[in-house]
This record gives structure tokens, C-alpha cells and sequence, in this order.
């Protein structure tokens, strides 16, 4: 049932998919035919759209006609369902009729029993009620024959309904197969159909393709033909008015030249006849002429140079703008770089800085860590010998031996070491004190400029008093113009253009940079300049000038000779390079410690214990460990003879013992003595054995 | 060894394979230890997925091979019958249906670990679609003793509540399937053989409150079908109560059940709160009551697009209430009422409604007493002393053929085909029209199959683009 459905549910799919199709295709034959013969295609229309609908016509009713036998077949089970379920009902109803009717008349017939047992009771005679017991003993017998007949037609109705349902399965299996067959049969059908339909159909276009080709063909020829004959036609006639042209346009062209060569003959003559009054008048024009010449030449001249200067003065120009923006540019780009340049240059300083201070610090604590350690080893040696004079004390009491201590001074007296600390202290105070001194300093000069003339002010103001800027700023000045030669041509000659304070700065800048030394050195240097030279100057010259001695004396006048100032210059450099070289050592290196000292006063404590004592020591050791030997020996030996001496002390009474036994026995014995003689042996042998047992 | 190509004649450069394809090769040798698919490029993917083995494990294979050509080698592998047309032509989809069908289909509840369906669900949960489940297997009984089997026999009728014949719980199954549209169930065991029971063919209470509760928890579905599974009016009702709701079902299909008249009462209070546009009731039990709630309630709703109810027992008292509601209605395409056991009255009544109604297009009405002879009713009436003639109406002067002597001449009294007749005659939109084994005379059959077929044909002439379009979508 179930296959027939979907048969009847797929079945319209296809003619659709087939409409489909031909409706394709009949746009794509009606388009590729709109072509002059209207009325063809018109006829062509008509024919297919009634193909078409024939088809469609033919499709459906073949679907129809299939669907329709599977719905009928669908139907007919539907009505056999109905059959069965009515049939079904009513043998429902006439069963239960039947055992309704059945269960009445075993009711009336139970009633009839129960009466009869009513009976039975009432019967006293014994044939009697044999016959009443035979009688409800029929009836009984009579209901359950009824039952068991009942039972009977009730399996037997069972047997009959199980044929039937064994037949009805076969049936609807045959029904099934035969649906099958008959499915199979309409999808032959179907797709034979649609075949047919396929075949018949491209049968159909193929012949109006063919016809329309043919027609189209024909067609397109006669065009074709027609114009190639217009075509031709017209080549040969463009070919004879070519020709005709051609004709012409020699005749033409001869006429031309006679006419041009008559024309050019006048013209020669007239241009002759021309030159000859040109030449005439320049003739004249020349005498006029070669007095202007003279003068126009010198002027053309002028003009051409001047033309000339003018061009280059652009071009100059020009590439004068050109560098001026590619200075700027660069000039833009240097200051960036600079900058950040100086920026890195900061930072890197301060890093250094940082780790100056670090590594200071680090050097300071260790240091530190090192007295501290070394007094503490020193303590512990110290403890150490004290520890082994009290036991060479001992050892020499025990031996017997005056003992006295090793000088006693040295020993209480500290250690190098600790001894030095006082002194060291106040030095480490005056690096403390150097230390912030050189940190202001440095961040006085820090500033460059003015600013650096107000600190070498500062700074040389304490010892000079009258040093005025002025002074410095020439003694700077002196200072550049004497070492000129160290600074780059080049440097000179940009700086030409600025102003002499700020030559002298970047001068000296240069210069600095040359000779290796800071911003911050160049006070000194002045100093020095201002200072010691000047002292030395003036010793040198005290005896023999005194005038010269007091005019230097006078603050303004008070500058070195140009002379001096390089050997001067040279020996700061000298003294500057050793500074700094010390500086550097100084801040890195501890102080050198006396050595000699220390290694004495460890070998003196090392030999607090002298060689002599040692051996003494050994030998007391040697002699000790026999003594302690041979105490060990008597040690062992004292509890035998202790045991020896007990046993002795009681022989000893045994004896005693014995003895006075004896004695008794003798007084008793001495009685008998006449009466046996014989028995005055025994004791005697008893006397030898007591003494060779004291023995 | 020295040879000349010319004198060789087996040599041939092919035998060397490139690089690449050696490469491939290898990944494929290697793909379970090192998967590497994402990387390459789409000819490189068909060489890897045309040669992978198929012995991958599932779970690893399901989460790299996208649907192609490795699914439909798994496919034919599995199966001698494949038709993807049938699975969106999706070979993976397939593949992850028929598994699943297949694990539940041999799921025996108390033996089989709920594990390893849930181990599949987790891998193809988005790739199912459908699942067509031909079968449930109830669980296996333990071998009794003859005494406790005569206990048995006498609790027999308590067993269905315990948990005796529990089939397979949908509960844990249903409410993971995220994408799943479409369901069909049968509670039967196919080739039972002699160990044949009524039990087999039925499903337990138990097992109709869970379905209905994983019906619930599945949001997504849209088809739902449940035949041949002896669904009667109390399982219905909770299936129906479960599912008044849903916000996605469409379709409904109880077909070949024994559901009567309280359970199409349920269906009929289902049709008035959702959206069903399809609604199956082939061959079950429901009665003339049952019909009336069904009626009433299409007589409101506006989704129903096809009623079968084909195969049940409604009578003129529900075919008549059917026929009333579809004046309202104007939503109803396809009306099925064959083998209902209805008569001439409920003819009448359609005929009035063909009449008028216009979007009706296809009915079947097959099987049922249409045409029959209306004199015996107006015996069966004149004796329970109605009078026939008025309700017959206008109707009856047509075919009435005087009769003078009550059964000794057949007399033909087709009420119901002449009234069809002319509804038909006034009707153009029905396609569809089955009124066979209806004893309605053959030649109005074909006059009425004619107007059909004019009907049909008008409609294919006027639209067949809108129609072909129509098929497209």
C-alpha cells in the first residue's frame, strides 16, 4: 500500500521536467528563428504550440491512466479493509449474540438444577430421590454437553478464521507481487512513453531545423550572390574613373611644369636685375656701415658676455637655492640626530656615573668586609695562642719546669691591623670629603657659557679675589690664539663670520677636544694659567725686574707672556694626564697595605711556641705514655695479688683451725697414747701436709 | 647494469610517481598519527580523501573529512544501496543517519550501554537531519521457570507498568540533535520470527511519556510520524498534550493506529493551537464524536493544507461535520475521507460545499456508499417513521424513478452522484477527484472524471511556468 503511494506521489515529477524541457527548447528554436519570413515562422508557431499541447495532452493522460491504476488499487484494498472490518463486526456481534443466548440458557437451566436440589432435600425415599439425582444429573450433564459443544463450534470457528487468514496472507502476498509486476510495468510504460515522446519530438525539430536551414541556406546564398554582384560592378567602375584620373592628372601636371619653368625664367631675370641694385646700395651702405660697425661690434660684444654672465648667474643662483634647501635639510636632519645624539650621550653618562658610584660602593664594602674579617681572624689567633701558652704553661708545672710568658707585651698589644684602624679612619673621612667637593664641581661646570665664567669667578674669586671676567676672557683668547695651530682650517675659517666671544668658545671647544680634556678642567687650566705661572714668573723674574713685577701685579695687566703660554700648557697637560691617571687608581685600588709588617707579626705569632719547647714537648709525651704504661700494669697486677693475700688469710685460719683441733685431739689422745703407737703416724702426716699447704 | 631505452620495450617513465603525490602518499599512510588535511590544496584533498583508509576511527575521522568523496567511499563500503538524493545529497549526512538508525535500531535496553549512543550523537549531532527508525527492539526477557511463568501469566496485565518492556529511551537522545527536522518511528520488531508477541508491536506507557518529553526538549522538528505502533487513545492524548506547544511541527503522522474518538478530540484541540499544515490519521478508529472535534476545529484554523482521514469510521455524522466546517475554511487543499463508511447525506453536504469553495483540489471520497440505492433508506426510514422526502430536498425528483412494487425492481436513485455532478459542474479548481467503488453510475463517474480532467488541463494550460516554478522550489 505504502509503495503505492510513493509510485502515486513520484509519478508527476517527470512530464513536468519534460515540459520543461520542450518549453526550452521552443523559446530557443522561436528565438534563433526570428528571421524576415514571418509568416513561416507564424505557421511554425502554430504547429509547434499544437505539438505541444498534443504532447502535454498525452503526457497527462498517461499519467492519469497510471495513477489512476495505482489508486485503484489503493481503493480496492481500502474497500477490502472496510469488507474485513465490517465482516469483522459482525461475526463480533453474532458471537456475542451467541454467548448471550448461551449464557441465558445455562442460567435457566442452572436455575432448574438449583430447584431440583430443592427437591432432592424434600425426596425422603430413597428410589426417589435416585430418580431426582438421575434427573438433575441428566440436566447437568445436558449443560456441559451444551458448553463443550459451544467450545467446539467456537474452535471450529478459530480453525476456519485461521484458514482464512493463512489464505488472506497468500492472497496479499500474491496481491503484493502482482503490484509489483504492475509498478514495474508502469515505469516500463512511463519511460517507454517518454521515450517515444523524446524520439518523436526530436524527430519533429529535427525536420524543422532541417527545413529552416535549407531555407535559411537558400536565402543566404541569393544574398551572397546579389552582393557580390553589386560588389563587382562597382570595383570595375572605381577602376575606370581611376584611370580616367590618372590621365588627367599627367596632363595636368605636364601643363604645370612648362608654366612653373616660364615663371622661374621671369623671376631670374627680375631677381638679377634686383641683386644688382642691392649690390649698388650696399655698396653705399657699406662705407655708412663700417663706422657704425666699430661701434656695434664693441657693443654685441658687451651684450653677447653679459648674456652669457647673466645665464650663468642663474644657473648660480639656482644651485645656490638648491644647496640652501638641501642645508636646511641636512642641517634639520643633524640637529634631530644631534639631539638625540646628546640625548644617548646623557643617558650613557649617567648610566656610567651610576655605575662608578656602584662599583665605589662595591669596592667600600668589600673593603670593609675584608678589616673586618681580618680583625676577626686576627682575634681568633690571638685566643689560639693564648690557648697553647697556658697549655706550654701547664706541661712546664707538670714537668716541673719555670715557665714564664713569652713577652708579654707584644702579646697584649693588638694586631697591625687593628692598631691601624685609627689611622685609617680619618683618611677614609677626607675621601668621603674629597668626593662631594669633586660632585659640586662637576655640576658647577656643568654649564657652559656664562655661566662658566662666573664659576672659574667663583672658584679662583676665593684665592684671587681680583679676578675679573675680563682677564679670563682674554687669558682665553691668549689661550686660542697660541694653540690657533691645533685647530682645523676648516673650523677657522666658518667661524670667521661670527662674533669673537663665541670664536673663542667653540675654539676652545675644539681645542679641548684635541687635547682630551673636559669642560670642567678648563677653570683649573685658567688657574693654572693665572696662578702659578705667574708666581714663578714673578720668582723667576723678582730680582730683575721689579717694575715688570708690579705691573703684573695690577689685575688687569696681569697676563702671561705669549711665549710661555705653550711650555705652560704642555706641563698642566703633563700634571692633568698623572691626576687623573692617580684619580682613577686611587678610586679603583685599596690602598697598599704593609706587608712586611703583617707576615712579622704572624711569624712571631706563629712561633710563640719556640722549636726547643716542641721537642721538649715530645719528649715529656714520651715519657709520660711509659709511665702511664706501667701504671696500666700495676693496675692489672693489684686485684690478683689482692685475691692471692684473701685466699692466704683464710688458709692462714683453716690452719688455725686445724691446729686447735689438733691440740684437742692431742689432750684426748694423749691418754690412749700408750694403748696404740702405732697411730702417732697420722698426725704427722697431717703436720706436713698443713705446711706444704702454707707453703 | 646498462640498457638502451629502444631495446627495453617494458621500460616506461611512468612507474616513477612524483614527488608530491609520494608526499601525499606518505601523509596518508601516516594520516592517524599526523592528520594533516586544512594545509593543502582541494586536488590535494581529493587524492588524500580517495585514499585514506576507511578504518579510521570515527571520531577522528568526523572531525576532519568535510562532506566528500572519503563519506561516500565510507557509504559504499557500509551499504550496497546508497541514494544520497534521499539525504540532501550530503554523503556525510548519510553516512551519520543510517549509523545512528542502525545503532538504534539494535539498541536492546538494559544490555546495550546508553554510552555508545550517546558516544555517536556526540560526533554527528550536526549533521542529522532525519532519522528513519524501522525498529525497536524491546529488552531481552529472562528465561523463567514454568511456576514463576504461571505467576507471570496472572500479573500479566500489571506488566506493562512495570518496567518490564521498556524500549529505547528517546529522552537522552532527542534534545542533543540540534539540526534535527524530520522523525519516523515504528515500535515493532521486524522478523520476529516464532518468538512473535503482541507486546512487540506496542509501545509501553512509560515509553510514551518519555517520547512525548523528548518530542518536547526537540525544538527543531518539523516532521513527526509514528505508525503501525498500535498507538491507542490514552498514549495520543499524552503525545498530543506534550506537543500542543511545539513551536516548529508541521507535520503529524499517526497513520495505521487504533486511535479513537477521545484521542481525536486530543488532535483536534492540537489543531486549534499550532501551526500543523499536514495532519495523517489513515486507518485508525476514530468515530462520528471524534470527527465533530476534528471539524470544529478546522472550521478556525488557517495552516492545514492536507486531512487524511482515510480508513477510520466516521460515518454521516462526521462526514457531514467535516463538510460543514470546510464552508469556513479556506486553507484545506487536499480532503481525504475514503473508506469512512459514508453515504449520500455526507455527498449532499460536500456538493454544497464544491459549490462554493474554490481552493479545495483534490478529495477522496472512494469506497464509501455514495450512490447507493436511496429507496432502501427511505425503507430503513419509513420504518422508523422519518420522513425521507424532506431531507432529501430538491435533489430528489431528479433520480427518482417511480417504483411501484417495493424490492422486485432495482430502482436507481442516485442522490449523491447527481449532486456531485453539479457541484462539479460549478467547481474549477479541483484537480483531483477519486469517487471509485462509491456506486455511483459509471456514466456520471465519467462525466465527473471529465470535469476533472478539464479542470486539470485548464490549470496546466493557464500557468505552467508559475507551476514549473512552483516544482523548482
Amino acid at each position: 500500500m505504502e509503495e503505492a503511494d510513493k509510485v502515486h506521489e513520484e509519478a508527476p515529477e517527470p512530464p513536468v521536467l519534460s515540459d520543461n524541457q520542450e518549453d526550452k527548447k521552443g523559446a530557443s528554436s522561436f528565438k534563433g528563428k526570428e528571421d524576415p519570413t514571418e509568416e513561416g515562422n507564424e505557421e511554425l508557431k502554430t504547429k509547434m504550440q499544437e505539438e505541444k499541447k498534443d504532447v502535454n495532452k498525452r503526457i497527462m493522460s498517461l499519467q492519469k491512466r497510471l495513477t489512476t491504476l495505482v489508486t485503484n488499487i489503493q481503493t480496492a484494498a481500502d474497500a477490502k479493509e472496510m469488507e474485513r472490518r465490517s465482516g469483522m463486526e459482525d461475526n463480533c456481534r453474532i458471537r456475542d449474540e451467541r454467548l448471550k443466548n448461551d449464557a441465558k440458557a445455562c442460567q435457566e437451566k442452572v436455575e432448574e438444577i438449583r430447584k431440583g436440589w430443592s427437591i432432592v432435600n424434600q425426596k425422603v425415599v430413597h428410589s426417589e430421590l435416585q430418580s431426582v439425582l438421575d434427573s438433575q444429573q441428566q440436566l447437568c450433564a445436558a449443560v456441559i454437553e451444551d458448553k463443550k459443544k459451544l467450545i467446539r463450534d467456537l474452535q471450529q470457528e478459530r480453525r476456519v478464521k485461521e484458514d482464512q487468514y493463512l489464505k488472506n496472507l497468500r492472497r496479499l502476498d500474491e496481491e503484493i507481487k502482482l503490484m509489483l509486476d504492475r509498478m514495474q510495468q508502469q515505469f516500463q510504460n512511463l519511460s517507454k512513453a517518454y521515450s517515444e515522446e523524446l524520439t518523436q519530438l526530436q524527430g519533429v525539430y529535427q525536420q524543422e531545423i532541417e527545413v529552416l536551414l535549407a531555407k535559411d541556406k537558400a536565402k543566404l546564398d541569393k544574398h551572397m550572390k546579389e552582393h557580390w554582384d553589386t560588389e563587382l560592378e562597382s570595383l570595375m567602375e572605381r577602376r575606370r574613373m581611376v584611370e580616367e584620373s590618372e590621365k588627367t592628372v599627367h596632363d595636368v601636371m605636364l601643363e604645370n611644369t612648362t608654366k612653373i619653368k616660364l615663371m622661374q625664367l621671369e623671376e631670374n631675370a627680375k631677381s638679377q636685375a634686383r641683386l644688382r641694385e642691392q649690390q649698388q646700395m650696399k655698396g653705399k651702405s657699406v662705407v655708412l656701415n663700417l663706422k657704425q660697425l666699430e661701434h656695434g661690434n664693441k657693443n654685441a660684444a658687451y651684450n653677447a658676455k653679459l648674456e652669457e654672465m647673466k645665464g650663468k648667474i642663474l644657473g648660480t643662483s639656482k644651485e645656490v637655492k638648491n644647496l640652501k634647501t638641501k642645508y636646511a635639510k641636512q642641517k634639520d636632519k643633524f640637529m634631530k640626530q644631534r639631539q638625540y645624539l646628546s640625548e644617548v650621550h646623557k643617558r650613557s653618562r649617567q648610566h656610567y656615573e651610576r655605575m662608578q658610584k656602584e662599583v665605589r660602593y662595591t669596592t667600600a664594602a668589600d673593603a670593609r668586609k675584608f678589616e673586618e674579617m681580618w680583625v676577626m681572624m686576627e682575634e681568633e689567633v690571638t685566643q689560639l695562642a693564648e690557648k697553647a701558652l697556658a697549655i706550654d704553661s701547664l706541661i712546664c708545672k707538670h714537668l716541673g719546669l719555670a715557665w714564664e710568658r713569652p713577652s708579654a707585651a707584644f702579646m697584649e698589644s693588638p694586631g697591625p691591623r687593628r692598631s691601624q684602624e685609627h689611622d685609617t679612619n680619618p683618611n677614609s673621612h677626607l675621601l668621603q670629603t674629597r668626593h662631594p667637593s669633586h660632585c659640586s664641581q662637576r655640576m658647577m661646570d656643568a654649564s657652559v657659557g656664562p655661566s662658566l665664567e662666573r664659576d672659574s669667578e667663583h672658584s679662583t674669586g676665593v684665592e684671587e679675589g681680583e679676578l675679573s671676567s675680563e682677564t679670563l676672557m682674554k687669558v682665553m683668547e691668549l689661550l686660542c690664539d697660541e694653540t690657533g695651530f691645533l685647530v682645523e682650517d676648516k673650523l677657522r675659517k666658518l667661524l670667521v663670520p661670527m662674533e669673537k666671544n663665541e670664536q673663542t668658545i667653540v675654539k676652545l671647544h675644539s681645542l679641548f677636544a684635541v687635547l682630551g680634556l673636559k669642560e670642567k678642567d678648563l677653570p683649573k687650566l685658567l688657574h693654572e694659567f693665572l696662578l702659578m705661572y705667574e708666581r714663578q714668573q714673578g720668582e723667576r723674574t723678582e730680582g730683575a725686574e721689579a717694575m715688570e713685577n708690579s705691573a703684573t701685579a695690577d689685575s688687569t695687566s696681569r697676563l702671561i707672556k705669549p711665549n710661555y703660554v705653550l711650555p705652560t700648557l704642555r706641563r698642566f697637560l703633563e700634571q692633568h694626564r698623572k691626576r687623573s691617571s692617580s684619580h682613577q687608581q686611587s678610586s679603583l685600588s685599596h690602598p697598599a697595605r704593609d706587608t712586611s709588617v703583617e707576615e712579622a707579626y704572624w711569624d712571631r705569632l706563629g712561633n710563640i711556641i719556640t722549636e726547643e719547647k716542641l721537642k721538649l714537648w715530645d719528649a715529656a709525651e714520651r715519657e709520660l705514655k711509659q709511665y702511664e704504661e706501667v701504671l696500666m700494669d700495676i693496675s692489672v697486677l693489684v686485684p690478683e695479688t689482692e685475691l692471692l693475700r684473701q685466699q692466704n688469710t683464710e688458709l692462714r685460719m683453716q690452719l688455725q683451725q686445724i691446729l686447735s683441733m689438733l691440740n684437742s685431739l692431742w689432750l684426748s689422745a694423749e691418754g690412749r697414747e700408750k694403748k696404740s703407737r702405732t697411730r702417732k703416724s697420722r698426725p704427722s702426716t697431717t703436720t706436713s701436709s698443713i705446711t706444704q699447704c702454707s707453703l | 647494469m646498462r640498457r638502451i631505452i629502444a631495446e627495453d620495450l617494458d621500460w616506461s617513465l611512468a612507474t616513477v610517481s612524483s614527488l608530491s603525490n609520494l608526499c601525499l602518499q606518505c601523509i596518508v599512510n601516516n594520516f592517524e598519527e599526523k592528520p594533516i588535511y586544512e594545509e593543502l590544496t582541494s586536488s590535494e584533498k581529493d587524492f588524500i580523501q580517495n585514499r585514506v583508509s576507511l578504518s579510521l576511527p570515527l571520531h577522528f575521522a568526523a572531525n576532519v573529512f568535510p562532506d566528500g568523496v572519503y563519506w561516500k567511499r565510507r557509504c559504499e563500503q557500509k551499504w550496497k544501496v546508497c541514494d544520497v538524493s534521499n539525504y540532501g545529497e550530503s554523503w556525510k549526512r548519510m553516512f551519520f543517519e543510517r549509523q545512528l538508525e542502525n545503532i538504534i535500531e539494535l539498541f536492546v535496553p538494559g544490555i546495550t550501554e546508553p554510552k555508545t549512543v550517546l558516544d555517536m550523537v556526540t560526533l554527528c549531532k550536526d549533521h542529522i537531519k532525519k532519522l528513519n527508525i524501522a525498529q525497536l527492539l524491546p529488552p531481552v526477557k529472562e528465561p523463567q521457570t514454568e511456576d514463576e511463568e504461571q505467576a507471570t501469566e496472572l500479573t500479566l496485565e500489571n506488566e506493562d507498568d512495570k518496567s518490564g518492556m521498556d524500549h529505547f529511551d528517546f529522552r537522552i537522545l532527542l534534545d542533543k540533535l540540534t539540526n534535527l527536522e524530520e522523525l519516523h518511528l515504528v515500535y515493532k520488531v521486524k522478523s520476529c520470527g516464532m518468538n512473535f508477541e503482541w507486546s512487540m508491536f506496542e509501545m509501553t506507557n512509560r515509553d510514551c511519556e518519555s517520547l512525548a518529553k523528548a518530542l518536547k526538549s526537540c525544538k527543531t522538528l518539523k516532521l513527526f510520524r509514528l505508525h503501525l505502533s498500535h498507538l491507542e487513545d490514552k498514549k495520543c492524548r499524552l503525545l498530543v498534550k506534550y506537543l500542543l506547544d511545539h513551536p516548529s511541527l508541521r507535520t503529524l503522522d499517526f497513520s495505521h493506529n487504533v486511535i479513537g474518538d477521545s484521542g481525536a478530540r486530543a488532535i483536534g484541540k492540537l489543531l486549534t493551537k499550532s501551526k500543523l499544515e499536514i495532519l495523517n490519521l489513515y486507518d485508525n478508529n476514530i468515530g462520528g464524536p471524534g470527527a465533530k472535534a476534528i471539524a470544529h476545529a478546522l472550521s478556525k484554523n488557517t495552516t492545514l493544507v492536507s486531512l487524511n482521514l482515510c480508513l477510520n469510521r466516521l460515518n454521516d455524522e462526521g462526514g457531514q461535520a467535516i463538510c460543514k466546517a470546510l464552508l469556513n475554511n479556506k486553507t484545506l487543499l487536499h480532503l481525504q475521507l475514503g473508506a469512512n463508511g459514508v453515504t449520500w447525506l455526507t455527498a449532499l453536504s460536500l456538493s454544497s460545499v464544491l459549490a462554493q469553495n474554490n481552493t479545495l483540489k483534490s478529495i477522496n471520497l472512494s469506497c464509501n456508499t455514495l450512490g447507493e440505492c436511496c429507496i432502501l433508506h427511505l425503507e430503513a426510514r419509513a420504518t422508523k417513521k422519518v420522513n425521507p422526502l424532506c431531507h432529501l430536498g430538491g435533489y430528489c425528483h431528479r433520480g427518482l424513478v417511480k417504483t411501484t412494487s417495493g424490492s422486485s425492481m432495482r430502482p436507481s436513485f442516485h442522490v449523491g452522484g447527481n449532486a456531485l455532478e453539479e457541484a462539479m459542474s460549478h467547481n474549477t479548481s479541483v484537480t483531483e477527484c477519486n469517487i471509485h467503488l462509491t456506486d455511483i453510475e459509471e456514466r456520471k463517474v465519467s462525466v465527473i472524471n471529465q470535469m476533472v480532467w478539464n479542470n486539470q488541463f485548464r490549470k496546466q494550460e493557464t500557468s505552467p511556468r508559475e507551476k514549473n516554478t512552483e516544482n523548482a522550489n
